[in-house]
């Protein structure tokens, strides 16, 4: 942990009975060496990549001075020449906010590193972290009151959440071994190298941009569907329900995310999608509208967005009057199903981004026979 | 110990002094009427919408002998939501001294202060916070002579003080953004010397 004559002058220190703090060193490689099952997660996490986002990188540009280094708040906590993002130090090394949001958190850099159990060890001073076990902690960057779009309230939601009020943080679901269950076992193993095994979290921080997405938002939704037959209509109710007992679907950063209702009719000529077609009129998307004076805008120069998401283990039925047949044919069964982009491709368009390769992901579906 | 416990433990330590002073009163009085200079220690208690114990020093200036300017200092500790707080105050007052004898006074008081605040979370290695708060206070006091150039002063006052609130619990401490009004009552006794 400690490099070259720094630890020569650490156990120097420690013989004259003056053990000082060690040296601050922020980046994440020296922290590998003891701790290598945390450091491989972090590395695949979006804390550790928070600037790497083309979409990211395309607002900041379009940003403000002043917005910028608001931006920089979260997304260059960590600040190591060649490490982005947050790093093992923005969480362990967290003495608490300014307030819960808006980036105002206070590093304590001299002071020890926070760990849940605090053991001693010679690598560096240590203590337990009660704020880094809470989601004050999260919320100093997961709650973003502006400017323009950039609204987003997780934090928030889960306060007032059936999730909170059960003791369930931020933690349980997006660092637990099945992301989104957070009474899925916990892996057992030394946290330190050469440490007692304990229950461990996975510090891949799993939410809707990493890799293992699909596990977490698996999770997330249900449908229902109810089905009329009205003549040459059919008149369809679809029933969406957010499973997260602890934040809306979608969260976080919602102007970003394309979140749609899809209804999809099978009939002898094959498949056909009814509803939720990007241009479809009846479309019902489930993330942020943003617009400026009523038009379609940018997030960086918007009226606050109109919120659509479903809230914490909230439900909304929605009614389509759909065609009993296609091209003839009548309809034998639809499928309703619930998708998710984690980019919008209008927002990419519009920064002059090509399409997020990241194909969409089915969230739920629903399938009713005629 | 807490730095406002041992203050409390002070408080009357100092004052428990004050008899045997005052036994040691010369007939002059030792008011010493007619000297224009006074320095004074000082020791107070206020509470109302927070509550803080304090030490402070003042210099007393009598231009006239009903009017008394005096100036003061004074170091406040004390709680917040389990945070320390920390005031840190000067201000001055006039004393109006329309009762008076040979060797008292009583007087009225007008006066105006301003405060720098800290706070300071209750974690380890947690944020701290400050505002500047700025303060009116009126009210009585009185003071006796205890002989030997020494006095024994004390008086109540009401204080209102503009500023931004702390707000602190659990991890965060900061300042909310829309300034409040904020009352209290102190109790100041001082031991001052006349020169």
């Amino acid at each position: 942990m400690l490099e070259g004559s720094a630890r020569g002058l650490w156990w120097l220190a420690l013989g004259l009975g003056c053990a000082p703090a060690p040296p601050a060193s922020r980046g994440n490689a020296s922290c590998a060496g003891c701790h290598p099952t945390q450091a491989r997660a972090l590395a695949s996490s979006r804390h550790s990549r928070a600037t790497e986002s083309d979409l990211f990188r395309a607002l900041r540009a379009r940003a403000s001075t002043a917005d910028r280094a608001f931006c920089d708040g979260c997304h260059t906590v960590h600040d190591v020449p060649g490490e982005e993002g947050a790093g093992c130090v923005t969480c362990h090394q967290a003495g608490g906010n300014r307030g819960v949001s808006n980036a105002r958190l206070v590093l304590d850099l001299q002071g020890p590193v926070r760990g849940p159990f605090g053991s001693a060890t010679s690598a560096h001073r240590s203590a337990p972290g009660d704020f880094l076990r809470s989601a004050d902690l999260c919320g100093t960057c997961h709650e973003v009151q502006g400017p323009g779009a950039f609204v987003e309230t997780p934090y928030s939601e889960w306060s007032a959440s059936p999730a909170a009020q059960s003791g369930i943080t931020c933690a349980g679901c997006h660092m637990a071994r099945s992301p989104g269950d957070p009474e899925a076992p916990r892996e057992r193993g030394p946290a330190a190298v050469g440490g007692p095994d304990r229950a461990l979290t996975d510090h891949a921080f799993v939410g809707p941009e990493h890799q293992r997405a699909a596990e977490l938002l698996g999770r997330s939704a249900s449908l229902a569907m109810h089905v009329v037959p009205n003549g040459a209509t059919l008149r369809v109710e679809v029933t969406m329900t957010n499973r997260n007992t602890a934040h809306a679907l979608p969260s976080g950063a919602r102007f970003a995310r394309e979140l749609w209702l899809e209804v999809r009719a099978l009939t002898d000529q094959g498949t056909t999608v009814l509803a939720g077609a990007p241009e479809d009129p009846r479309r019902v998307e489930l993330g942020d509208r943003v617009t400026r004076n009523g038009l379609p805008a940018l997030p960086t120069a918007s009226d606050p967005p109109e919120v659509r998401a479903l809230p914490a283990a909230g439900s909304r039925t929605v009614t389509l009057e759909l065609p009993a047949s296609v091209g003839g044919s009548p309809v034998r069964a639809l499928t309703a199903v619930l998708r998710f982009r984690r980019n919008d491709p209008r927002l990419r368009q519009a920064l002059g981004l090509p399409p997020d390769p990241t194909g969409p992901l089915d969230l739920a579906a629903v399938t009713h026979a005629l | 110990m807490t730095p406002h416990r041992a203050l409390l433990l002070a408080l009357p330590a100092a004052l428990s002094l004050l008899p045997s002073l005052a036994r040691a009163q010369t007939r002059d009085g030792g008011w010493r009427q007619g000297h224009p200079l006074a320095l004074g220690a000082r020791a107070s208690v206020r509470a109302g919408d927070y509550a803080l114990v304090g030490l402070g020093g003042h210099l007393r200036v009598q231009p006239h002998r009903l009017v008394t300017l005096e100036l003061f200092a004074d170091h406040f500790v004390g709680t917040l939501n389990d945070a320390l707080r920390h005031d840190h105050e000067v201000g001055g007052i006039v004393q109006l001294n329309v009762l008076r004898g040979d060797s008292w006074a009583l007087y009225p008081l007008l006066g105006a202060c301003a405060t720098l605040a800290f706070v300071h979370s209750p974690q380890s290695g947690g944020p701290t916070v400050n505002d500047i708060h700025f303060g009116v206070r009126v009210g009585a006091g009185g003071q006796v002579s205890l002989g030997r150039g020494f006095g024994l002063q004390a008086q109540v006052e009401a204080l209102g003080y503009l500023g931004h609130p702390f707000q602190v619990y659990r991890f965060t401490a900061q300042t909310a953004p829309d300034l409040a009004l904020y009352g209290l009552g102190q109790l100041t006794t001082a031991l001052n010397y006349s020169f």
